[in-house]
């Protein structure tokens, strides 16, 4: 099955950008940059400020892949899959902290809401209004984000979405090592709104190519530096 | 596409040590709510909660005491079964721990539990992780089905298991969503849900699988649909819309018209928007025709990762028995869920069963089991 590749977004510690765009993954320690919600979004979030890293993150990657393939709303349904390994561990221990004063009276409601991966999914829903199948799946460090992509073509090739964001998304503490980054692109069945070049992801069973080349990880997508 | 067969159950819940155990015991009117004692919880807007007695007693990883206690019900499965874990907040344990000062008990992320099945149950597949919140073993199972219709795989089995950690008890109390008095789903006066502690697992064969084996189903997935309503993180779209939908490409992949369908098991949860939405979506999807609805949250409490997997597994027994278990709780039923939802058990006719589960993040999904006649 040939499914299109309209978008691409990501953000890491060296920089954000979109699926053409040089992306950075030597340095491992430090921040993640982020643009200016109001370059990306139709609308800034309206709970950007309560927002934890690892939904910034996730949000902000989704939502360049999106200009990248230049969204907008259409008939088109659209679903989103991410992988995750370490989930919202830091917000779960955040979280944790404020249970431990008072019996918990004082637990934060806003944080344990950021407490699930899923939210990040939600948050790109409200913003950008997408309505079809909507799901994390756990990562793997060797094969990093596939899940997710197979994941999003099974929607596609059962006709339960015409569109999938598939994406990673990581925000690790610093006592596990990994590298904080999320990276999505976007499927279309057909095209109808790109504005961009479209190329094609091959997609035979479990084996993907795209542009010639055999797909390993996610990150395959982009022009890795 | 090749047919989606439920091959086998299982279950451990705070009613029963195994499936059929629990079922008596939803049937004959049982709950197992009660007030919370595995942690202080007297200054937390929450009462009760339908807790296995059995993780007060150890000490033990908790998760992994529900599943040592759900594979021991499995029957074998071919070493090339591909497994689905759909458990979500079963790593809090070590944080609760790490902050109590006592001793980690790995494991911590979702794959080292589903790298602990998999050597369990023998099995030699990579397989998956899958959370969607609340939803999560319900899209788990629409996974596994949709790789069997489209002959990725002949045998998937689909794991949830969660438990009532301080975590999640102190969580839902901050958010206001847990009862302060009764779990009551579909009353007029819910007022929140209740947590419980379960595992649950359900195995799909494909059809040639099934012959090949001589295995008789107990049920077949006839449909299922994911859908998000974009309304908000935490809480439902009121319209109902993103179930609607899912119920929608459920019943349009099953080939099925919506009188087809003749009992609803409802993710029930007992808070007022989830069960006001689930009551719209109903209506968006069947009109105003009266069929049997159900929850069970009342009587096990709501067990997150594991409430999909478990709730089709009672589903099947729903098809097998023509009955549905009574909603626990109910006392006075909300003006629209009168004549469907019910404090008795529910005769069912021919026919095939809607169950859904809604999630955070906008999550909606819809499972359509039927008989084997």
């Amino acid at each position: 099955m040939n499914i299109n590749v309209t978008g691409g977004g990501f953000v890491t510690i060296s920089g954000w950008g979109k699926l053409g765009d040089k992306v950075s993954l030597h340095e491992q320690n430090g921040t993640v940059s982020l643009p200016e919600p109001k370059l990306i979004f139709p609308e800034i979030p309206k709970r950007w400020g309560r927002f934890d890293n690892f939904t910034r993150m996730g949000c902000t990657a989704a939502a360049l892949a999106l200009q990248d393939a230049s969204y907008h709303k259409n008939s088109m349904t659209c679903g989103m899959v991410i992988s995750t390994l370490y989930d919202t561990i830091i917000t779960d221990r955040d979280y944790y902290q404020t249970t431990l004063e008072d019996e918990g009276a004082m637990s934060s409601p806003n944080l344990f809401s950021y407490t699930l991966p899923v939210i990040v999914l939600g948050e790109s829903c409200v913003s950008f209004d997408l309505r079809g199948p909507t799901f994390c799946v756990g990562d793997h460090p060797e094969t990093v984000g596939m899940d997710a992509l197979k994941s999003a073509v099974r929607m596609i090739r059962s006709e339960k979405s015409d569109r999938m964001l598939a994406g990673v998304v990581e925000n690790p503490p610093a006592d596990l090592n990994g590298c904080p980054m999320a990276f999505f692109i976007v499927l279309e069945k057909s095209v109808i709104t790109s504005e961009n070049q479209v190329f094609t992801l091959k997609a035979d069973g479990n084996n993907f190519e795209f542009k010639k080349n055999k797909i390993g990880s996610i990150l395959d997508f982009f022009n890795k530096d | 596409m090749s047919k989606v067969l439920i091959k086998q159950t299982a279950a451990i819940t705070a009613l029963g040590n195994n499936l059929e155990e629990t079922w008596q015991n939803l049937c004959a009117g049982k709950s197992a709510l009660a007030p919370i004692k595995r942690f202080a919880a007297g200054k937390l807007e929450g009462l009760e909660a339908g807790c296995v007695d059995l993780l007060d007693s150890s000490s033990e990883n908790k998760v992994l005491l529900l599943l040592e206690q759900l594979v021991v019900q499995l029957k074998p499965l071919p070493e090339n079964t591909f497994l689905i874990w759909t458990g979500i907040k079963g790593g809090v344990e070590q944080i609760e721990n790490s902050a109590a000062g006592k001793k980690i008990l790995p494991p911590q992320h979702a794959c080292e539990y589903r790298q602990w099945l998999n050597h369990k149950l023998g099995l030699s597949s990579q397989g998956m992780d899958i959370n969607a919140a609340c939803a999560s073993s319900t899209v788990g199972i629409s996974i596994a089905a949709d790789m069997i219709a489209q002959g990725e795989a002949d045998n998937v089995i689909v794991i949830g298991a969660d438990w009532v950690s301080r975590f999640t008890f102190s969580g839902f109390a901050a958010l206001r969503a847990l009862s302060t008095t009764k779990c009551r789903p579909f009353d007029m006066n819910r007022d929140g849900l209740a947590l419980g502690d379960a595992a649950a697992a359900v195995h799909l064969v494909s059809e040639k699988e099934a012959e090949k084996n001589n295995v008789t189903p107990m049920a077949k997935v006839e449909g299922w649909g994911i859908a998000n309503d974009a309304n908000h993180i935490t809480g439902p779209a009121r319209d109902g819309c993103g179930l609607t939908a899912a119920i929608h490409s459920a019943l349009t992949q099953a080939a099925l018209k919506p009188d087809d369908i003749v009992s609803f098991c409802a993710h029930g949860t007992g808070t007022v928007f989830n069960d006001a939405m689930e009551l719209s979506a109903l209506e968006n999807s069947f009109g105003s025709r009266r069929f049997p609805l159900f929850s069970v949250k009342g009587a096990l409490g709501h067990t997150l990762g594991a409430a999909g997997a478990l709730e089709t597994a009672l589903s099947v027994n729903v098809l097998n028995n023509r009955i549905t278990p009574p909603t626990f709780g109910l006392g006075r039923p909300e003006k629209r869920a009168e004549g469907r939802v019910s404090a008795s058990p529910q005769n069912v006719g021919d026919g095939s069963i809607l169950t859904t589960n809604s999630g955070f993040g906008g999550i909606n999904a819809a499972l359509i089991i039927g008989g084997i006649s």
